[in-house]
C-alpha cells in the first residue's frame, strides 16, 4: 500500500480499479467528473473499457448490458443525471444484474454548480436500491471497493453518493500498490429473465422487496457504521456521510458530550446500531445534509420498538433542509439542541463594500461573440432567447442578458418550440452547446421540425464538453480513450434530423456570422445556425489587441456590449489587459476603430 | 498539531496548485491532510477559496469561521472576501495586484483598493502586502503568483514542513519545462518576504 494526495472522486477510481472494474461509463458534471475522468486515465494501463457516453442514460444501459454479460461496471453522473437515467434505474431494480454495477451519483447541496439540491438517498428509496454516503475520500474508495460486491451479493444496482465536500475534498487516501488485472467476464447467457415482461415485473417485484431486508442485514456489518458511546450522556446524534465530520468537530468546539452514530449506509438504515443508540439515550439529534431520509428511519424504528425517545432534526426545523451544512451550521444546531447560548460570534461590522464578482466568459470567449451578433440581429424584434445547460448560460450575465430561460440539458430548443406556440409571431432562439446537442437535444430538434416550429436553433459549437473540464463528444473524432474512427457531423445531422436552413459559421467573423443569423431569424420554419469555434481554453492564442489611446473616443461600446474582462476603464480610460486572448472582436465593433492588433 | 489556512483568488490564478503544494509537504512530514475549494463553473472569473488543513487527526475539510491560522490572499478584494476564516490575531500574506470584475467597469458595483487595505490592515494580527504580478513578472511567467505566495508562506516559522519540502511539492506538481520558472518564483516569493 501507499499513500496518495487523492481527490475523493479519484479515490473512488482507485476504488474501483481495485475491485476490477471492466467496463466504466459516464457523462460529465459537477461534482462527478473526476471520477470518470481518472478512471479514463487508467484504462489502457489497466486493461478495462471507459466511454464517455453521450447523456447519463446511454452510460447506464452501456454500464447494465456490460453487466448482464458479467462485467464488473460502473458509471458515474451528477444528480440531475440521474434524472436523465432514471428511466432505465428504475427498470434495472427488477431487473437485476450479473457482474456488480455501481452508480456514482454525486450530490450537490448549496448548491454550487447545479440547477436543485435534490437527493440522491431519495431516488436510491424509490427505485428500492441501497445507497452509500461517505464521509471522506479514503471511505469512499472503501465503499466503490465494497459497492461491487454488495451488487453482486443482492445481484441489484448500487449507488455510491458523494456529495461536492467528498468528491472535490483532497485526503491522503491508502492505496493498494499491485492492482491484479480482472478475471474475463463469464458473458450473456441468454434467459428469459433478460427480458422486462410485465408478468416479469409481478414475480420481481416481490423479490426486489425482500432485497431490501436482505440489504439491510448487510448493513449491520457494514464497516462504514460506527457508534461511538459516551457513557453517561443522555443525548445521541446520528450522523449520514459529511456530516459525520461537521458533528465531531462541533462536539470538539463546544466541549458538549454526546454518543455519536456515524452512518455510511442510509438506505436502508440498519436497524442494530441505530437501535443500541436509542435504547441508551431519551433523546437524539439526527444531523445530515438535504433530506430527512436517516431521520425518517430513525423515527419508524423508534415507533416500531415502542421506545420513548425523542427525535430531532428536520421536522421540528432544528437542522437546515436546504443549502449544505459546515461547522458552523452544525454548531449553531448543537448549541440550540442542548440549549447552550450560541457562541456564534457576532457578525463584526460590515467592512467595506467589496465588488460583485461572478463567474464570467473567459476573454475571447466564442460564446460572447455568438450572443452579441443574435443580440444585434434580433434588435428591435422582443425576441426571447432559451438558454441551457453549459459555461454559455453565463450569457444570462449583463452585459449580454442573452439567456430569458435556462431549465435543464437540452429544454433549450423544447421551451422555445412551447413558446412558439403561445407566440407564434414572436422571434425564439434557442442556445445550446456541441455536447448539450449531443445529449439530449436531437430529439427536440426532430419534434421541432415534425411538428413545424418556427425557431431558431444556434448550436455553439467550441468544439468540447467546456464547463465540466474539456471532455471530449461524438463530434470531435475523439473518445475517453484516444482517436475515434468516425465522427457525428453537427450540420449533417441537423440536416438529417429535416432541417432545411443550416448555416455553419465562424463567430469571430462577425460579418458573415451576423448575416446567418438574420437571414435564419427571417427564415420560416426551425432554422439552425452552428456557431463553430475552438473554446479558448484549448486553442493557443496567436495575438492580442490594445487601444490606441490617440483614436479611442471613450464611448464605452467594447465594454457595454461585450463585458469582456480583459477590458478595463481604470480612471476612465480603456484599455486591454494582459488576459486578452486576440479574438478581435471589440475591435471588429470599435466605432472608432480604436482597436488595434498589436504586432 | 493542527495548522488551517485558507487561500482566496479569482478563478484561473492557480488556488488549486498551492492547496495541493500545501497537503503534500505537509504529508511529507506525516500529518493527515484535507483540501476543500468548489470546482465547475464557480471558476470562470469567479471566487474561488481553497481550505488546507493539516494535523494529526482530522475530520472534514471545511474550516469554520474564524479558525483559519493564516489567510493566502491572492487577490485584493477576494482577501476581505475572505476575512471571515481568519481567526482573531491571525496572520495574512496578501498580495496587493487586482482584478477588476466586469461588474465594476459596468458600473454595477465599486472596487476600492484603499479602503480593502487599509480594512485588512486594521483587522489582522499580522499582515504583508506583496505585489505578486510583479513578483511573478520577474520570476518570467505571470501565472506564477500561486508559488510566489507559497515562496512567502515558506519563511513563516515554526511551519510543520520545511521550505524545501513545499518547494519539491511544488516542482512535482509541474511540467519539466516550467520547473525553473517556478523555482525563481518562489525563491523570490521568500526574498519578498525578507524584505517586507
Amino acid at each position: 500500500m501507499s499513500v496518495k494526495l487523492l481527490m475523493g472522486n479519484e479515490a473512488i477510481a482507485y476504488g474501483a480499479v481495485e475491485a476490477g472494474v471492466q467496463v466504466a461509463a459516464a457523462y460529465p458534471g459537477t461534482p462527478s467528473s473526476e471520477v470518470f475522468a481518472t478512471l479514463a486515465q487508467m484504462a489502457r494501463e489497466k486493461g478495462f473499457y471507459a466511454e464517455w457516453s453521450v447523456n447519463e442514460k446511454v452510460a447506464l444501459e452501456v454500464a447494465a448490458g456490460a453487466s448482464y454479460a458479467g462485467a464488473r461496471a460502473m458509471v458515474t453522473m451528477k444528480q440531475v443525471g440521474l434524472n436523465v437515467a432514471s428511466d432505465p434505474l428504475m427498470s434495472l431494480a427488477y431487473i437485476g444484474v450479473k457482474g456488480g454495477l455501481v452508480l456514482v451519483v454525486a450530490d450537490d447541496p448549496g448548491p454550487h454548480s447545479s440547477q436543485t439540491e435534490q437527493d440522491t438517498r431519495k431516488f436510491g428509496q424509490f427505485a428500492k436500491l441501497p445507497v452509500l454516503d461517505p464521509a471522506t475520500p479514503a471511505e469512499a474508495r472503501e465503499m466503490a471497493k465494497y459497492a461491487f460486491e454488495l451488487s453482486e451479493k443482492l445481484l441489484l444496482p448500487v449507488i455510491l453518493r458523494p456529495t461536492t465536500r467528498t468528491c472535490h475534498a483532497c485526503q491522503d487516501v491508502e492505496v493498494m500498490d499491485d492492482v491484479q488485472p480482472p478475471e474475463q467476464p463469464s458473458g450473456f447467457e441468454k434467459d428469459p429473465k433478460w427480458v422486462i415482461l410485465p408478468s416479469l415485473t409481478a414475480r420481481k417485484h416481490p423479490w426486489l422487496n425482500r432485497q431490501q431486508e436482505t440489504a439491510r442485514k448487510e448493513f449491520e456489518e457494514a464497516p462504514f457504521n460506527r457508534l461511538i458511546l459516551d457513557e453517561g450522556s443522555q443525548v445521541g446524534i446520528i450522523a449520514s456521510g459529511v456530516s459525520y465530520n461537521y458533528v465531531r468537530e462541533a462536539l470538539e468546539m463546544t466541549g458538549l458530550k454526546a454518543s455519536v452514530l456515524k452512518v455510511g449506509t442510509p438506505c436502508p438504515l440498519p436497524s442494530g446500531p441505530v437501535l443500541e443508540l436509542l435504547r441508551g439515550v431519551k433523546n437524539v439529534l439526527v444531523v445530515e445534509e438535504q433530506e430527512p431520509v436517516v431521520e425518517d428511519q430513525v423515527i419508524a424504528l423508534c415507533w416500531h420498538n415502542g421506545l420513548d425517545v425523542k427525535i430531532s432534526g428536520k421536522h421540528d426545523r432544528l437542522v437546515p433542509r436546504e443549502g449544505e451544512l459546515n461547522v458552523d451550521r452544525v454548531k449553531a444546531v448543537l448549541e440550540k439542541y442542548c440549549r447552550l447560548p450560541e457562541t456564534a460570534l457576532t457578525k463584526p461590522a460590515p467592512g467595506p463594500e467589496l465588488p460583485l464578482r461572478t463567474p464570467i466568459l473567459c476573454a475571447g470567449c466564442p460564446h460572447r461573440a455568438s450572443f452579441y451578433i443574435f443580440n444585434q440581429a434580433a434588435k428591435g424584434m422582443n425576441a426571447v432567447f432559451t438558454g441551457d445547460i453549459g459555461c454559455y448560460t453565463l450569457g444570462a450575465i449583463p452585459p449580454l442578458n442573452a439567456v430569458d430561460t435556462c431549465l435543464c440539458m437540452g429544454a433549450s430548443i423544447t421551451i422555445a418550440t412551447g413558446i412558439n406556440r403561445v407566440e407564434p409571431d414572436r422571434k425564439q432562439v434557442a442556445f445550446l452547446g456541441d455536447s448539450t446537442f449531443f445529449h439530449t437535444g436531437i430529439p427536440g430538434l426532430i419534434n421541432a421540425v415534425y411538428n413545424r416550429a418556427d425557431i431558431t436553433v444556434v448550436i455553439l459549437d467550441n468544439r468540447t464538453t467546456a464547463m465540466t473540464g474539456h471532455q471530449p463528444h461524438p463530434g470531435l473524432g475523439r473518445t475517453a480513450l484516444g482517436p475515434a474512427e468516425t465522427t457525428v457531423d453537427i450540420a449533417r445531422m441537423a440536416e438529417a434530423c429535416g432541417v432545411q436552413f443550416v448555416r455553419q459559421v465562424d463567430p469571430y467573423d462577425l460579418e458573415a456570422a451576423g448575416e446567418a443569423a438574420g437571414e435564419a431569424l427571417r427564415y420560416p420554419g426551425p432554422s439552425v445556425v452552428i456557431m463553430k469555434r475552438e473554446c479558448i481554453a484549448l486553442a493557443r492564442s496567436k495575438t492580442r489587441y490594445a487601444v490606441n489611446s490617440d483614436s479611442c473616443v471613450q464611448c464605452g461600446i467594447c465594454v457595454e456590449e461585450l463585458g469582456c474582462p480583459a477590458i478595463t476603464r481604470p480612471g476612465g480610460i480603456t484599455e486591454i489587459n494582459d488576459n486578452c486572448y486576440g479574438c478581435g472582436v471589440c475591435a471588429r465593433i470599435c466605432p472608432a476603430r480604436a482597436i488595434e492588433e498589436v504586432k | 498539531m493542527k495548522l488551517d489556512i485558507v487561500i482566496s483568488g479569482v478563478g484561473g490564478q492557480g488556488s488549486v496548485l498551492a492547496s495541493r503544494a500545501l497537503a503534500l509537504a505537509a504529508m511529507g512530514g506525516g500529518l493527515a491532510v484535507r483540501t476543500s475549494e468548489v470546482i465547475g463553473m464557480a471558476q470562470r472569473e469567479g471566487p474561488v477559496t481553497s481550505h488546507v488543513r493539516m494535523g494529526d487527526e482530522l475530520f472534514g475539510a471545511i474550516i469554520p469561521d474564524r479558525e483559519a491560522d493564516f489567510l493566502l490572499g491572492f487577490e485584493l478584494a477576494e482577501t476581505v472576501r475572505a476575512l471571515d476564516k481568519l481567526k482573531p490575531g491571525g496572520t495574512i500574506i496578501t498580495s496587493y495586484s487586482t482584478i477588476i470584475p466586469v461588474s465594476v467597469q459596468l458600473g454595477i458595483s465599486k472596487y476600492d483598493p484603499q479602503a480593502y487595505k487599509e480594512y485588512l490592515e486594521e483587522k489582522a494580527g499580522r499582515i504583508v502586502f506583496l505585489d505578486m504580478a510583479e513578483i511573478s513578472g520577474r520570476a518570467g511567467n505571470p501565472k506564477t503568483g500561486n508559488v510566489v505566495m507559497l515562496g512567502a508562506f515558506s519563511t513563516v516559522p515554526g511551519l510543520p514542513f520545511k521550505p524545501e519540502q513545499l518547494l519539491d511539492s511544488v516542482l512535482n506538481s509541474v511540467p519539466d519545462k516550467l520547473k525553473d520558472i517556478n523555482r525563481r518564483a518562489f525563491e523570490l516569493g521568500r526574498q519578498a518576504m525578507e524584505v517586507a
